[in-house]
């Protein structure tokens, strides 16, 4: 059964390891994955922490349903203090780790302390041991992989690994797996390099037992055949993310130039289309029908030979839109950069955009600018930066691996208006304002401006509203300008996520894309085909609010509150000057904003400053907030 | 005197059934969505009939049909002079 997995607790000081059970009464709260690296998160993370210290834990777990044969069951959540933002540190990772950590008979890794030289976790079929990384120290992503399959002669070693950014401890270095896929956010590659440790490593051949394993792969290719016949699975499957510029960039929905305009005009080499020339296949993550990511080639040019794989349309916006390059060989190259060098492709495009802006604006010394031509569309400075900071090489490059809150400190308090930042963290390249309820998402979201955590893309698609209500359980505008309704819309949506980055599928086979993908109803029976554990509807909209509410505790512990869940001034105070009439001259306004706020935080139980009041956290079993029941 | 005319704009599976990014359609007074999309399907063939679910005679939820940028689901919306049409597919993530 998926019960018998457990949690292994490594300190890397002493080196030594402790396997452990994990209670069941704490899966029925919390479930897997992200809901149970809160839990462990909150509860071992003292408060006030430096998140580069080895008192500092990092958290690996996979999802109740990891290893099903559908809906992209092969997700990871990794999470500890974040170094860039100091509040919860939580990202999501795709491709085929988590069910190999599952198969080798681990749900969930706590890594504590610091390894004393580089080295690497090595976890095979119940075993875990340390072992040295002395020579895989300073090589990238890639070829870390490969040299650890090649020293265990096993090509289906799953590694997560660090780059050369998470070794020079930039603040947002990621955790990756695979040609392409990242636990982009909030830094955790990071904290990986803060404690010397290169990678993670497993092999396993345990068997996982399914409670009803007839049912469940029934109802899998039930949800599989579902997908597949879907429209946008299918354009998914030719044309990946890319495909939401033909949309943005056609409406006014994109940040380009930083944030000054909101279509990037002549922008046509940007189509997803245009991608046909250089991808070679498709491919997918563990247990997906969709496979949404490109792998390609660029043979001509100053860049070739080049083999990857992606981009996103993160990366289209972090090294095309936003710093007003307009060719999809540099969105391409920048993507392998990042890849490579194991940095946060949203954080490194918003910050190097944002010294383009301050440098247009004179708002940076020649002495700063390190020698750089830093105008708009130079792809050469674009690509030079991504090296710089993932080697902490020059001031620049030097100063802009702290991320945005140390950089303004250095660069000046002028420079703070322009930075697109909430808590620190870089926003994606959409442009929120037009849409209160994605721009309310971003404010609130637990880890910093982001896009993964509550957004209802589908408020863009002008449902009907007795549809809308149906699924958000109130009623609400089908306008995506309007602010009625929006903070239930943004709740329902976060708890939703919370759920699925816990039971560990991927988002985009939820109600991200379309209104009749997976939710809640579906998850109820996967869990229960899988576990045996029978949880309604309700509970696990529970269950996500008490995962959320525990994100909250965590940063109202380490000091945030209502006054960190704000927007860029920019949002309420410079209207799009571009776009279609219903997108063109909108900007936030603020008290209605406000209200928003209030709104969503009434339906979290939280007081107006953001904190969850004693009667919710008795609710939701979370009363004793220094030692939660498990 | 100039003639009407709204532009319509494909993305996704449309681009690839018309192989064109944009198109510019003339258009008469009391012009509907409907009408629209009749021409459509005698210009590019019976994939457009897909856009409307015949069991709610309304556009189907998993096409992303905007009107000057709103998403429309009643076929008997009114279109007019220098109106824009984009066909789409309804798709998230980043």
């Amino acid at each position: 059964m998926v019960w018998n997995r457990k949690i292994a607790h490594i300190n890397l000081t002493s080196g030594k390891v402790q396997t452990k059970k994990i209670s069941k009464s704490l899966r029925k709260q919390f479930l897997g994955g992200r809901g149970l690296n809160m839990y462990y998160l909150y509860q071992y993370i003292k408060p006030g922490i430096d998140p580069l210290g080895p008192e500092n834990a990092l958290f690996i777990g996979t999802g109740i349903l990891t290893g099903i044969p559908a809906l992209g069951a092969g997700r990871c959540d990794i999470a500890a203090k974040s170094p860039l933002t100091g509040a919860v540190g939580d990202s999501n990772i795709g491709g085929f780790f988590a069910p190999e950590l599952r198969f080798a008979g681990f749900d969930h890794l706590m890594v504590t302390g610091k390894a004393e030289k580089p080295s690497y976790i090595w976890i095979h079929d119940g075993e875990v041991t340390i072992q040295d990384a002395t020579h895989l120290w300073g090589k990238d992503t890639f070829e870390t992989q490969d040299q650890i399959r090649s020293d265990h002669n096993d090509e289906q070693i799953k590694s997560l690994v660090i780059g050369k950014a998470g070794e020079n401890l930039v603040r947002y270095a990621n955790v990756r797996t695979g040609m392409k896929n990242a636990a982009g956010r909030t830094g955790m590659g990071c904290v990986m390099g803060s404690k010397n440790l290169k990678a993670i490593a497993t092999r396993g051949t345990l068997d996982v037992e399914f409670a009803y394993p007839d049912k469940l792969l029934d109802y899998c290719s039930e949800m599989n055949n579902q997908i597949t016949g879907s429209r946008w699975a299918s354009a998914q499957s030719k044309w990946g993310t890319l495909i939401i510029y033909s949309n943005t960039n056609t409406t006014g929905l994109i940040r380009t130039r930083n944030f000054q305009l909101n279509l990037l005009e002549d922008g046509e080499n940007l189509e997803p289309e245009v991608m046909d020339e250089y991808t070679i296949g498709m491919s997918g993550c563990y247990g997906c029908s969709v496979h949404c990511r490109h792998r390609y080639v660029l043979k001509d040019g100053p860049y070739a030979p080049l083999f990857g794989e992606g981009p996103e349309y993160t990366s289209l916006g972090a090294f095309g839109t936003m710093v007003g390059c307009k060719k999809m060989e540099t969105v391409l190259v920048g993507n392998h950069l990042v890849n490579k060098y194991g940095i946060d492709t949203l954080e490194v495009g918003g910050i190097i955009a944002w010294v383009m802006e301050l440098n247009e604006k004179g708002l940076l010394s020649e002495k700063l600018t390190d020698g750089l031509n830093l105008e708009w569309g130079n792809e050469e400075a674009v690509f030079e930066l991504i090296k710089r900071i993932s080697k902490r090489e020059g001031d620049l490059g030097n100063i802009l691996a702290d991320g945005f809150l140390p950089a303004i400190a250095k660069i000046g308090k002028e420079s703070e208006y322009y930075a697109m930042q909430i808590k620190g963290m870089s926003n994606l390249h959409s442009d929120e304002r037009p849409t209160p309820s994605l721009a309310l998402g971003i404010a609130t979201s637990t880890r910093g401006a982001e896009h993964l955590r509550s957004r209802p893309a589908i408020d863009l698609y002008g449902l009907p509203e007795e549809l809308l209500e149906e699924i958000y359980g109130a009623p609400m505008s089908s306008d995506y300008t309007s602010y009625e309704g929006k903070s239930r819309m943004v709740w329902w949506q976060e708890l939703l996520y919370a759920v699925t980055d816990s039971i560990g599928i991927c988002k985009f086979q939820t109600v991200f894309c379309a209104v009749h993908a997976p939710k809640f109803e579906e998850f109820s029976k996967l869990i229960e085909y899988t576990s045996a554990l029978k949880i309604s509807k309700p509970e696990l909209m529970e269950i996500g609010e008490r995962i959320i509410t525990t994100e909250r505790m965590f940063n109202n512990r380490e000091g945030f509150s209502r006054k960190d869940d704000k927007l860029p001034e920019r949002f309420f105070k410079e209207p799009t000057t571009l776009g279609l009439p219903i997108i063109k001259g909108k900007k936030i306004e603020k008290g209605r904003f406000n209200t928003m706020i209030d709104e969503y935080y009434s339906l979290h139980g939280w007081d107006n400053n953001g904190v969850p009041s004693e009667e919710t956290l008795k609710r939701l079993g979370l009363e004793n907030k220094y030692s939660m029941n498990s | 005197m100039m003639k009407e005319s709204i532009e319509i704009i494909f993305t996704a599976t449309f681009r690839e059934i018309t192989k064109k990014r944009k198109i510019i359609e003339e258009i008469n007074e009391d012009c509907t969505f409907e009408r629209i999309l009749t021409r459509l399907v005698k210009k590019y063939g019976n994939d457009f009939n897909n856009v409307i679910n015949s069991q709610t005679g309304k556009i189907s939820s998993d096409i992303l049909i905007m009107l000057n940028g709103k998403g429309i689901r009643d076929i008997d919306e009114k279109i007019k002079d220098k109106d824009v049409l984009i066909f789409s597919l309804p798709v998230g993530g980043g």
